[in-house]
């Protein structure tokens, strides 16, 4: 009893929570996984939402920032310019 | 809750134990007791998810801004503690009204320049890495007039997201503002390898940003009067001077088909 509540309840807020987006958004964003990381991403996932109803959230950038990065990049740390 | 099985019983699963059917029998009467904690903790169970699964979703945010903890002298600590609300403010409106620039784990700060050590001269700093499309001639150009270009077109509007709280730009123990752009050098962007940031650090003291604020310097005079350092990846290409170009891109460009959340208003 209490495992399938629980269960239930998991799957309920699985879905709620990743269940924002549209089918058209996620298609959108899943065929192009890196477009981020590509350096073209703002123009590229723009053109892909033309007459679409579609819209980017915040989230989205965030999610496809995440998922598309390159790795780590070769940078100078903050500890080399700013003390703590 | 459930009671222990007898000696010998089965304990096969899905058998019942023993003792279920009279629990059974109590259930109508036991309802609050013994039915409504299992329904109690389901909902609770079900409102935790969910508040989790927000608290993840937000916590990103809230890691840009330094730890108190990870502050080594009193000041700096401080000054943190004070004006958190507007290290918060300034957090989301880049996060939500700049979209296109990002905010790294704990690049918002009162740290202090290593140039300006032992001295605990605390500047409010930010860092953020600008992502943009890949431009030809941008590539060509001479690291120090990319540096001109970045510095012209975000260090203004930054600097006035920094400022907004005039109890803080006039607080004695802050003494200046960093601001740290990287941007991707595209010219080693080959597949395969690991991206290399370019990277300038522009410190204004106190004085210089107000006499900027207040007018009574211009964008130009200012440049002219701050320090500026720059990294090619994680090589120091010492103190850079900058030209300073017209740009009002922070103010004009809106990314197209952007849904700012509900509630969040962009200047």
């Amino acid at each position: 009893m209490h495992i399938r509540t629980f269960l239930l309840i998991g799957t309920t807020a699985f879905l709620a929570t990743t269940g924002c987006a549209s089918k058209e958004e996620w298609q959108t964003w899943k065929e192009h996984p890196s477009h981020f990381a590509s350096g073209e991403h703002l123009t590229f996932s723009i053109r892909n939402r033309e007459g679409s109803t579609a819209h980017v959230t915040r989230q989205d950038i965030a999610v496809s920032r995440d998922e598309g990065w390159w790795g780590k990049p070769i940078t100078v740390s903050t500890e080399q310019i700013l003390e703590r | 809750m459930s009671a222990k099985p007898s000696k010998g019983a089965s304990t096969a699963p899905f058998e019942h134990p023993p003792g279920s059917l009279r629990r059974q029998s109590r259930r109508s009467k036991r309802w609050f007791l013994g039915r409504a904690p299992s329904r109690v903790a389901a909902a609770l169970g079900l409102a935790l998810l969910l508040l989790g699964a927000r608290a993840q979703a937000e916590a990103p945010l809230d890691e840009k801004i330094l730890p108190l903890d990870q502050y080594t002298t009193a000041k700096g600590r401080a000054l943190a503690t004070k004006y958190a609300p507007d290290l918060k403010t300034l957090n989301a409106g880049i996060y939500h009204c700049m979209p296109w620039v990002e905010v790294d784990k704990h690049s918002i700060s009162f740290q202090r320049p290593r140039h300006l050590l032992p001295a605990d001269s605390r500047y409010l700093s930010l860092r953020i890495f600008i992502e943009q499309d890949p431009s030809p001639v941008f590539a060509r150009l001479p690291l120090q007039d990319r540096a001109s270009a970045m510095y012209s077109r975000y260090v203004g509007p930054l600097l006035r997201r920094m400022t907004k709280n005039p109890a803080m730009t006039a607080d004695p123990d802050l003494e200046g503002f960093t601001i740290i752009l990287d941007w991707l050098k595209q010219s080693a962007a080959t597949k395969g390898d690991r991206p290399v940031h370019e990277t300038i650090a522009v410190f204004i003291d106190r004085a210089t940003a107000a006499d900027f604020l207040a007018g009574r310097v211009t964008a130009r005079e200012m440049a002219g009067g701050v320090k500026i350092l720059g990294w090619d990846g994680d090589t120091a290409v010492g103190a850079l001077r900058v030209t300073l170009y017209k740009d009002d891109f922070v103010a004009t460009y809106k990314v197209k088909n952007y849904q700012l959340e509900p509630g969040v208003i962009c200047p």
